[in-house]
């Protein structure tokens, strides 16, 4: 007979290495970050143990069970109704204290429970050794110690999740039963036994007690009538009354329950904790004194930035080249193919010049720059310093009326717009989540980056890519700083309200494993935004091409497109051929500047391409200066967001309205202030 | 009584005991290690202000001014 398939579900505070175990078991390579609230939403993986099937469920980061952020009611739901077979939470050696309260409150929810004591190896750096065995004796859970970043302790962890599935269900007595007698025999009482059968009977007491109503909501899902609802209400009513008997009320007993596990976590944790150092964390105290200083931490955090452009713009020309010419040579021996077989010259002209020409811009126009920039930004999210960045600019967000939580949203942003519109699930206010949702397209993301790094290289660097590392320095500051100030007014006109709170941990500086940073940014990024833009780019090419071919009244289709939006182009200080290009790169922004070069292509200018440097050639030689591409990367910078991001934010917000706003936002911003520049530059005479 | 000073007040780089916390967001503070009797250095304060950064068990956590108000401390002796 086939065994069933074994549920796990996967709890944790936030950077305890929880995605790190999730990948360790799985192989699946989940992308980890090192700053708190990185899984929204859960992901799920599945492995083999010992030949049976195991499914993995990884919930987002939490501190408790008890306080009601959209994370933590996820969480709660699984643990409770997500008919997991084992329960795995994960402890941070180094800081044991702060770990068990979730991991208390979820053994006392969930029967079959194992901890999974992570980070062993930091904790012994750090001079801290934890008793094992006298940590299972005093909570009366499996614990087994791993190292997931080098996979250590995984196979022990594998064993004891199948061990603990098999074993009996261990019941524990809940804190309702232990502390308020009294008040638990009259729910034993007055609830009627057969009320709720999918939770185990005390924990369904204490939700009651709660009172919550995403509680409510669930039980009605599961076939709950009104009537129930109404009598658990009238169940807590009288609850309060007798604990008014007693002086105290719900409130109390709720804050009470809470540091109940608090202060079991300190008992705990002092009883099997050994530290032979200072359990400060010297070497991350260090580079947060200059990190998190007032005044130079923004400027090395600047430096840094203008350090990570200038190796990408540096180092993106001679792969480029060379990718190029490979291109062109395969592109030789095609078309001697094609007259082979006696290809008509229409095919020869949509597959070559069409379909091939703008696969090959995209991979050796974008690839390079992509290759070198997404490890070097990997390594700085993995570090550590992407939360304190966040923390940093949250004066800021504070005064545009904007959640912390955004310059996190913002700095996903920064990878990819669909997933940073996603990402702003973590954040709680609808209010300010649709605030981050709305400007999350202000920041430019994968697709886009490039483009700026292409041409600022090109136009602004005067022969110093430390310059245009600089240029785009500026342009990542400018989105930021559109990002707070369209914040700012969106929370002081149409979305008014108050700012609600605001918590972030900061994580002790990682080092990077740099093997696996650059597979996972090759792999996960690299290859997947370069899959989509080619992708794309074969029916775009395509397009172009017969857009370019097919004559209407003597004129090209294309020219007729260019020229229908020459005149808001120029006014813009760009042309209608540049605004056709991000039309047509609306489903991936990273194939405008290829799309352009093609269109430039297919109006006679037709030059043998040889990467960056000739891509230079081919804009300059039709009408391109610094203005144009200042112009340009404004542009870039602020329009309408890709197909992606636009269905994203349809499916989040679910109103067609505010997708509407989110496309029309960055559109007009974008109009407006590539008018406004360029009215300045031909004022100056530039 | 003795007069307390809300954490928002405390003087970084100084270590405090937490001694009362009022207000709607007292759950989740306790959750984050901030209960009564626990202590807590304040750090840092960010570029333009408003949130500061505070080490509590173990842990660097940051929190905006107005919910630090919501915790009354005492400077350790």
């Amino acid at each position: 007979m086939e065994q069933k398939k074994l549920r796990i579900g996967l709890a944790g505070n936030p950077n305890t290495g929880k995605s790190t175990v999730f990948n360790a078991l799985t192989g699946l390579k989940q992308h980890t970050g090192n700053w708190s609230g990185k899984t929204v939403g859960c992901a799920v993986g599945s492995f083999s143990l010992e030949g049976r099937e195991a499914e993995i469920t990884d919930l987002p980061g939490i501190y408790s069970l008890f306080s009601d952020s959209a994370e933590e009611q996820c969480a709660k739901e699984f643990i409770l109704y997500g008919n997991a077979d084992v329960m795995l939470v994960i402890l941070d050696a180094v800081c044991l204290e702060r770990n068990l309260p979730l991991a208390l409150q979820t053994a006392q929810m969930h029967p079959k429970t194992v901890f999974c004591l992570n980070l062993m190896d930091e904790a012994k750096k750090k001079g801290i050794s934890v008793e094992v065995k006298k940590l299972e004796d005093l909570t009366g859970v499996p614990v087994i110690p791993t190292a997931a970043r080098d996979g250590e302790g995984i196979d022990a962890l594998k064993k004891q999740l199948l061990q603990t599935a098999k074993t009996e269900p261990q019941k524990r007595k809940s804190y309702l039963a232990q502390d308020y007698p009294a008040l638990y025999d009259y729910m034993e009482e007055s609830c009627n036994q057969t009320d709720f059968t999918e939770i185990p009977r005390e924990i369904f007491y204490e939700l009651i007690l709660e009172g919550n109503e995403d509680f409510y909501k669930k039980s009605m899902d599961l076939g709950k009538t009104e009537t129930d609802i109404l009598e658990w209400m009238y169940r807590r009513e009288c609850a309060e009354k007798i604990l008014a008997e007693q002086g105290e009320t719900l409130g109390g007993f709720l804050e009470k329950r809470s540091l109940f596990f608090l202060k079991q976590a300190e008992e705990i944790a002092k009883a099997v904790c050994r530290k032979t150092k200072g359990d400060r964390d010297v070497v991350t105290e260090r580079i947060d004194r200059l990190v998190l200083h007032r005044k130079w931490g923004a400027l090395l955090m600047l430096a840094l930035l203008a350090l990570v452009f200038w190796i990408t713009i540096a180092g993106a020309n001679v792969p480029s080249d060379l990718l190029m010419q490979g291109f062109q040579h395969l592109g030789i021996t095609l078309r001697q193919a094609l007259v082979a077989v006696h290809a008509p010259s229409w095919a020869e002209g949509l597959l070559m010049d069409g379909i091939y020409l703008t696969v090959s811009w995209v991979v050796s126009v974008m690839l390079p720059p992509m290759a070198i920039f997404f490890p070097l930004f990997t390594l700085l999210e993995d570090s550590g310093l992407l939360p304190r960045i966040a923390f940093q600019l949250d004066g800021l967000f504070q005064k545009a009326g904007a959640h912390g939580k955004q310059a996190l949203t913002l700095s996903m942003g920064f990878g990819c717009n669909a997933a940073g519109v996603t990402s702003c699930r973590i954040i709680d206010s609808p209010r300010e989540r649709l605030i981050a949702i709305l400007t999350n397209n202000f920041v430019p993301c994968n697709g886009r980056f490039p483009t700026i790094i292409l041409l600022s290289g090109l136009f602004l660097s005067a022969g110093s890519p430390w310059l245009s590392g600089f240029a785009v320095c500026i342009v990542v500051l400018l989105s930021v700083g559109t990002t707070l100030l369209v914040s700012a007014f969106l929370s002081r006109t149409i979305l008014k309200g108050v700012p609600s709170s605001f918590v972030l941990e900061l994580p002790p500086y990682r080092k990077p494993k740099i093997g696996q940073v650059l597979v996972r940014s090759l792999l996960d990024r690299t290859i997947f935004v370069l899959g989509r833009a080619v992708t794309v780019a074969v029916p775009a090419g395509a397009v172009i091409w017969l857009c370019g071919n097919i004559e209407v009244g003597g004129v090209d289709l294309m020219t007729h497109f260019a020229n229908f939006l020459q005149p808001l182009g120029s006014l813009m200080g760009l042309s209608g051929v540049i605004l056709a290009a991000f039309l047509f790169g609306m489903p991936a922004n990273e194939i405008v500047i290829p799309i352009l070069l093609m269109l430039y292509s297919q109006s006679g200018m037709l030059i043998e391409a040889e990467g960056i440097v000739q891509a230079g050639q081919i804009l300059s030689a039709n009408g391109w200066t610094w203005t144009t591409a200042v112009c340009a990367i404004l542009f870039t910078l602020n329009h309408f967001p890709c197909t992606t991001t636009l269905l994203t934010i349809r499916k989040e917000t679910n109103s067609r309205f505010w997708t509407a706003v989110s496309l029309l936002l960055p559109t007009i911003v974008g109009i407006l202030f590539c008018i406004l520049l360029h009215g300045i530059f031909v004022l100056l005479g530039l | 009584m003795e007069q307390y000073k809300t954490m928002a007040e405390m003087p970084l780089m100084h270590p405090c005991t937490i001694k009362e916390i009022n207000g709607t967001e007292s759950l989740r503070l306790m959750d984050l290690g901030f209960f009564i009797g626990s202590s807590v250095i304040p750090y840092y304060r960010c570029m333009h202000g408003g949130t500061r950064v505070y080490r509590v068990k173990g842990t660097l956590i940051a929190l905006r001014d107005k919910e630090a108000a919501q915790i009354q401390a005492k400077e350790a002796e």
